[in-house]
């Protein structure tokens, strides 16, 4: 006698998703008969329920604490990405319409590729500033916060994987606000390591890069590829400056 | 209603999180990627149209984001590590024979080694319980797409199942 399902029918009605109750009723009938596919009805539900045990443990636990927090988060201020804490955590979004935003390098100076048209996608590792170059100089001296003659602001201070120290900095380009990371690998030159422009808010304010989106993305990825550790106080980056960037870690 | 909203999601991150785990085959990262999912949404809410599934939406949400994710990960683990399979266990409740517990484990593995559009699929349907319809709407696929996937994705992990049992 020849099978009268497919194994696709048998499927559909194990996952609840015949939609015509006469083929459901058909089925049912067919796997209470038909040896074969009851067999195979039971191994589709076995291997529904071994799944549904395998990734079972997040239904037995409370809302874990950081997913609570997002979630009681203003729209308007919502901040940073994944569990990592970070310098990209102090910086909140400008608006609650966020655009995509699209980064590309800007040109800063010596040895940095000059922006084209914007493209999707990121160009990333603008290259190493020599000492004299405006954006090296303003990241070898200015507290974080200060905005050098050039127009370069470093934001914050934090130290890769490797103990180097590095910045976030904010600068403005041919087309617009940037946010940059770079650090500092030799005495006295400064390796910008990724450059993403930021859109313009309504408001004009624009400071603040976007936690999701490509940016936000492309900024997080870096800092993970650094391994960069949290932010160093006012203080210690004082400290660090004072001292021509020589001083140890605590 | 934005309130509303809220509690709403919260309501759902305990799926959310399992749908992520799924996906990920971490569960750190799987968290990471259900939080990402809860600030965008926060920030899209206005993309809601209250009356529609919240849950395709957030879970739609959660894929993308986990998409993305995946995308800028240079190496991504293809098994799931000794630890993050140990944090899955439930302590044994459930698993007090060890076959049992190496089946779960096989599973964990299988699921990871699955493609990416093959295991959201089967998360979709076989651990969220999802309609065909539904999971072709959350993951914007046609229907057929969702149950070849399907069909592809048991295809590997079934044998593997039978193998269990003993």
């Amino acid at each position: 006698m020849t099978r009268n399902w497919t194994e696709t029918e048998i499927a559909a009605w194990v996952d609840g998703a015949l939609e015509n109750p006469a083929e459901a009723v058909r089925i049912s009938a067919i796997v209470e008969t038909d040896a074969k596919a009851a067999r195979l009805a039971e191994r589709i539900h076995a291997s529904n329920q071994l799944l549904g045990e395998a990734f079972d443990a997040p239904m037995r636990e409370p809302v874990p604490s950081a997913i609570a927090t997002a979630l009681a988060a203003a729209p308007e201020r919502v901040a940073v990405l994944g569990g990592r804490p970070g310098p990209l955590r102090r910086w909140p979004l400008a608006g609650a319409a966020m655009a995509a935003t699209i980064a590309f390098s800007v040109g800063l100076g010596t040895g940095l590729m000059t922006g084209g048209p914007p493209d999707v996608g990121l160009v990333a590792g603008v290259g190493a500033h020599a000492s004299d170059a405006p954006l090296a100089r303003a990241l070898e001296t200015l507290p974080s916060g200060t905005v050098s003659e050039a127009g370069i602001r470093p934001m914050l201070t934090f130290r890769d994987a490797d103990n180097l120290p590095c910045r976030e900095f904010e600068t403005t380009g041919a087309t617009g606000l940037a946010l940059g990371i770079a650090c500092r690998r030799e005495a006295g030159r400064w390796t910008v390591e990724i450059l993403v422009a930021v859109p313009e808010t309504d408001d004009g304010s624009g400071d603040y890069v976007p936690a999701s989106g490509p940016s936000g993305d492309a900024l997080a990825a870096v800092l993970d590829a650094l391994g960069a550790g949290p932010s160093l106080s006012p203080d210690a980056e004082a400290a660090l400056i004072a001292e021509d960037w020589s001083s140890a870690p605590d | 209603m934005t309130e509303g909203l809220r509690e709403e999601i919260a309501a759902l991150v305990p799926r959310l999180r399992r749908f992520a785990y799924a996906l990920c085959g971490n569960r750190d990262e799987g968290d990471d990627v259900v939080q990402n999912a809860c600030l965008k949404a926060l920030t899209r809410l206005d993309q809601y149209q209250p009356g529609t599934r919240l849950d395709s939406w957030m879970f739609r949400i959660v894929h993308t984001g986990f998409l993305d994710e995946a995308r800028r990960r240079v190496r991504r683990a293809t098994v799931p590590d000794p630890d993050a399979v140990a944090r899955a266990s439930d302590g044994g409740r459930a698993a007090r024979r060890p076959q049992h517990r190496l089946q779960l484990d096989r599973v964990l593995q299988a699921m990871a080694a699955l493609p990416e559009d093959q295991r959201a699929v089967l998360a979709l349907v076989a651990i969220e319980g999802c309609s065909y319809r539904k999971t072709a709407e959350t993951l914007d696929i046609p229907v057929g797409t969702v149950m070849s996937r399907l069909a592809r994705a048991r295809a590997k992990l079934m044998p593997l199942h039978a193998e269990g049992d003993a």
